[in-house]
């Protein structure tokens, strides 16, 4: 019997899907077999008989490296490469361009990146490429150097230092970042521990010397010159500056205090330390810090970000208050004095307060004893022009709320680096203080009593410093010889410069014995070193000051030089 | 007559968005992930046993998941890494899923992709993972090293970046030789060798690459398959590189839609499975030429390459297929999510016929 194609292909069909089905059948029937086979594996799998940890290669890219195979030293000279020169062969040293080199080093790098990595072991290849990241942090600093970001520059360097810290340069240009930041004291310890690591680096020797010079060890710094100079005989720097310091030397002979830098040179004031026994029993008074000798008014800085709300809106506040001093102001009002250009709002009701701590203002000189950049201050006083309900609370508290306010100053100050804008804050404190208006009117009419402290006549200066009139009518009464007296420890740039002006200014309208006022002046104490900070436009005003006692007063060519030298013109 | 069956074994509805399923080695469990619709991360294991499915264990993590791997971990420790939507990269131990074992802000922008080599006994060398991400970086990973990839692959400065969707390890034969190789957006198909840490080869195949994969990673290149918008995919004889031409490859047309997936079976890796944008699964057969090279006119090797057969093909589904797993235990046994938010088991049958 035949069949037919078409019932052929039906049970073709028919056959598959049986077989399809059965198919299925036996996969299901498996699949049950193996999920309960695999559960059993799964079992062993976590015994940990069965976890074997081969060992594994090296994470890539940091230690596979290592393990390469030294490739054999290739000792032909590369025709390209310049010849090393010789530590003693000062000409050529002296054509040398480091820039250039830097960055043909940096290009040889980049070339023989792939091959610069052949070390035998871990530790050296790590150190070699520790060593290369410094490399490019140092880079990177001449970059920031080059570029006169010197804030940057420095932490480039820091960084590349954390890398290598057997690398002479990296704390030598470091130095030399801070040398231009003026940050001498720092700069000289870089040096000293980059000649520490190359005791023959000539360049750490020079910027030590500079960074000595900086701070006023004229000697030390005299002494790394001729370091350099043995080993160096041809250095010109170095005998330049050395002439240079040997001749203020010599002057310093005849003047004992002598700096090499006279201008925009800011005092460095180190901290003393005492024991905590030794230490005042007087409770912590608000101290003003002046930067003395400084000229510039600049803007404050805007708050940085990490700043705390308060603080910020504080500062925005300041902001606010100095814009609308400076387009308030009308120009006439222009003090003689650079450091003050904003007119101080008269705050009388500061004065009782003053008075109350002029008693005891010896508390304050037997802490603050040794600095004349810093003008003490009765934080009751400041707290009072800042803001007047402050006063009151002062007064009867005054220990308690001491150190919270001397907190609080401080942390405004950070945006009030300069006397300007400590003067716009008191300003902007005024609006929202209780002061009656009149009572600010009242303080042009001031007229203050001669002051018998020191202290006192800080307070008083406070007031009038931006109205030279009544300064120098309150100058005129006190008598030359009490100055040493008066002015004791504090007769820093900015009490001189305001005198020197108003004297200049006033004498033609009442004359006053011009040479006395500034011959005793000399004799204050520290008053060389006020001296030294004078800018060029007060030294002009003392020019003028003794032109006039050559012309009108009768004293002898002898005294107006002395005079003269005393005031280092 | 003795066509492999595609068959649809367990299906199973989940309240998320799937993007990748994963079967958990030596077990008989598999791994879902997606996100919520608020925007959290789903991870849940489920374990086939007797014709079902059943969650046995589930986390909700703040960012959600793109893409999963457990190439890069031990046979024992079964860790599995992730990628989600915010560049993280993540390990997670299935025990304690708490606390990820190993985290690192791997890109700025989503992880598209994961692959894995160097664990479960699959290739030779270290244990990486490489994740691609929109903000057109590669990044391999050493999960012995913390927050650092071990390598990065990134376009040049000026250069515009590629969204890349799909990254794949290939050529761990030996413990030194391994190759990424990348798709991007563009068509771009980009391959690196992390050996000596250069673009071994780069093409392009006009529309954006969805999939790449290496029929095995632990061996010797030897095929790459590469799934494309536009319903096309290609295949590659990675074995003879042309100094010029580079590699040979075959193109096919499939599924009427964009081929999201290519995944090679485990047990045979001449046949694989593409995915299609209309939920469809075809089964293809490659099959090589009588000979793989031939020597052109000045001499130098080139590939040829061989034909793809279909073998089955069936639709499941009418959202893409998002994911798709053979299980690397049991032969035709395989995980598939798609965006209808349903995992299903699949069994191919005779697989072991071919």
């Amino acid at each position: 019997m035949s069949i037919s194609p078409h019932e052929e292909k039906m049970l073709n069909l028919q056959h598959q899907m049986r077989q399809n089905q059965s198919e299925l059948q036996d996969y299901l029937a498996g699949l049950d077999d193996w999920t309960s086979e695999i559960k059993e594996k799964e079992k062993k799998l976590k015994s940990p008989e069965t976890g074997k940890t081969g060992d594994l290669p090296p994470v890539r890219n940091t230690i596979e490296k290592k393990k390469m195979k030294k490739k054999k030293k290739e000792k032909t000279v590369d025709p390209n490469k310049p010849k090393r020169i010789s530590g003693y062969d000062f000409r050529a040293w002296d054509k040398f361009d480091v820039d250039k080199a830097l960055e043909d080093v940096e290009e040889n790098n980049k070339k023989t990146e792939t091959s610069s990595s052949e070390y035998e072991t871990d530790e050296e290849w790590e150190m070699e490429r520790k060593k290369h990241l410094a490399e490019l942090e140092k880079d990177k600093g001449n970059k920031f150097l080059k570029a006169g970001d010197y804030d940057k520059a420095v932490e480039a360097y820091t960084k590349g230092m954390e890398f290598d810290s057997t690398n002479s340069i990296l704390p030598a240009n470091r130095a030399l970042a801070l040398i231009k930041q003026q940050k001498f004291a720092a700069a000289e310890l870089d040096c000293t521990s980059s000649i520490v690591l190359d005791p023959l680096y000539v360049k750490a020797y020079l910027r030590r010397a500079t960074a000595r010079a900086g701070v006023g060890r004229t000697q030390d710094a005299m002494s790394d010159y001729h370091c350099v100079l043995d080993l160096e005989p041809a250095n010109k720097q170095a005998k330049a500056e050395l002439e240079r310091l040997e001749k203020e030397l010599s002057r310093e002979k005849e003047e004992p205090v002598q700096s090499s830098f006279t201008e925009g040179q800011r005092g460095v004031v180190k901290p003393v330390y005492k024991p905590p026994a030794e230490r005042s029993k007087v409770p912590m008074k608000r101290i003003e810090i002046e930067e003395i000798g400084v000229e510039v008014v600049s803007r404050p800085q805007r708050s940085s970000a990490g700043q705390s709300e308060a603080v910020q809106k504080v500062a925005a506040k300041e902001e606010q208050a100095f814009d609308s001093l400076f387009t308030a102001k009308p120009p006439s009002d222009q003090s003689p004095i650079e450091t003050s250009e904003i007119i101080k709002p008269p705050s009388t009701t500061c004065d009782s307060s003053v008075r109350n701590i002029s008693n005891g203002p010896s508390n304050h000189h037997q802490t603050q004893e040794n600095t004349t950049s810093i003008t003490v201050l009765s934080q009751n006083c400041e707290a009072s022009s800042q803001n007047g309900r402050h006063s009151e609370e002062s007064n009867t508290s005054k220990t308690s709320s001491a150190n919270r306010k001397a907190t609080t100053d401080s942390k405004t100050k950070n945006q009030s680096g300069n006397p300007a804008t400590r003067d716009s804050k008191s300003q902007s404190g005024n609006p929202d203080s209780s002061l009656p208006v009149a009572t600010a009117g009242a303080g042009d009419g001031l007229h203050l009593p001669v002051p018998q402290s020191s202290f006192q006549f800080q307070a008083d200066f406070k007031l009038l410093k931006n109205k030279p009139k009544q300064f120098f009518q309150y100058f005129r009464a006190i008598s030359p010889s009490q100055y040493p007296k008066l002015f004791g420890q504090c007769l820093d740039a900015d009490i001189l410069t305001a005198i020197l002006n108003s004297v200049n200014m006033h004498q033609a309208e009442s004359p006053v014995d011009v040479f006395e006022v500034l011959h005793n002046l000399t004799f204050v104490k520290r008053f060389t070193m006020t001296a030294m900070f004078l800018s060029n436009k007060d030294k002009k005003v003392i020019k003028d000051l003794l032109q006039h006692i050559s012309d009108k007063e009768q004293r002898t060519s002898q005294e107006v030089d002395s005079l003269r030298q005393k005031y280092q013109l | 007559m003795d066509k492999p069956q595609i068959i649809l074994h367990v299906q199973k509805p989940v309240n998320y968005t799937l993007f990748d399923a994963k079967w958990i080695p030596c077990s008989a469990k598999f791994i879902a992930l997606g996100n919520y619709a608020r925007g959290t991360g789903a991870l849940q294991i489920f374990e086939v046993s007797h014709g079902d499915v059943k969650m046995v264990k589930e986390a909700e993590k703040s960012k959600s998941f793109k893409c999963g791997t457990f190439g890069a971990s031990s046979l024992q420790n079964r860790q599995f890494a992730t990628g989600d939507f915010t560049g993280k990269l993540q390990i997670w131990d299935l025990e304690t899923l708490d606390l990820p074992v190993y985290s690192a802000q791997g890109h700025k922008e989503i992880i598209n992709c994961i692959d894995g080599v160097g664990g479960l006994g699959i290739g030779e060398g270290a244990p990486e993972l490489v994740t691609g991400s929109r903000d057109g970086i590669v990044k391999v990973w050493d999960p012995r090293q913390k927050n650092d990839p071990v390598a990065t692959m990134e376009p040049g400065e000026g250069e515009t970046k590629r969204d890349c969707w799909t990254v794949a390890f290939g050529d761990a034969y030996t413990a030194q030789d391994r190759c990424v190789a990348a798709g991007y957006d563009n068509g771009d198909i980009k391959l690196f060798d992390l050996r000596s840490m250069s673009l071994r080869w780069e093409t392009n195949v006009k529309n954006g690459v969805c999939c790449l994969e290496f029929d095995r990673k632990d061996i010797k290149m030897n095929k790459l398959a590469a799934t494309t918008l536009e319903s096309k995919f290609h295949v590659y004889d990675m074995r003879t590189q042309h100094p010029t031409k580079g590699f040979a490859s075959l193109t096919e047309k499939a599924h009427k839609s964009t081929v999201w997936l290519a995944r090679h079976l485990p047990q045979n890796r001449d046949v694989f499975m593409t995915l299609g944008g209309n939920g469809s699964l075809h089964l293809w057969k490659y099959s090589y030429p009588s000979a793989r090279s031939k020597k052109d006119s000045d001499g130098v090797e080139s590939g040829v390459a061989g034909s793809v057969d279909l073998l089955q093909n069936v639709t499941l589904s009418t959202q893409p297929v998002s994911s798709f797993d053979w299980s690397p235990d049991k032969l035709g046994l395989s995980v598939c999510t798609a965006f209808d938010q349903t995992i299903r088991v699949i069994i191919t049958t005779k697989l072991n016929t071919l």
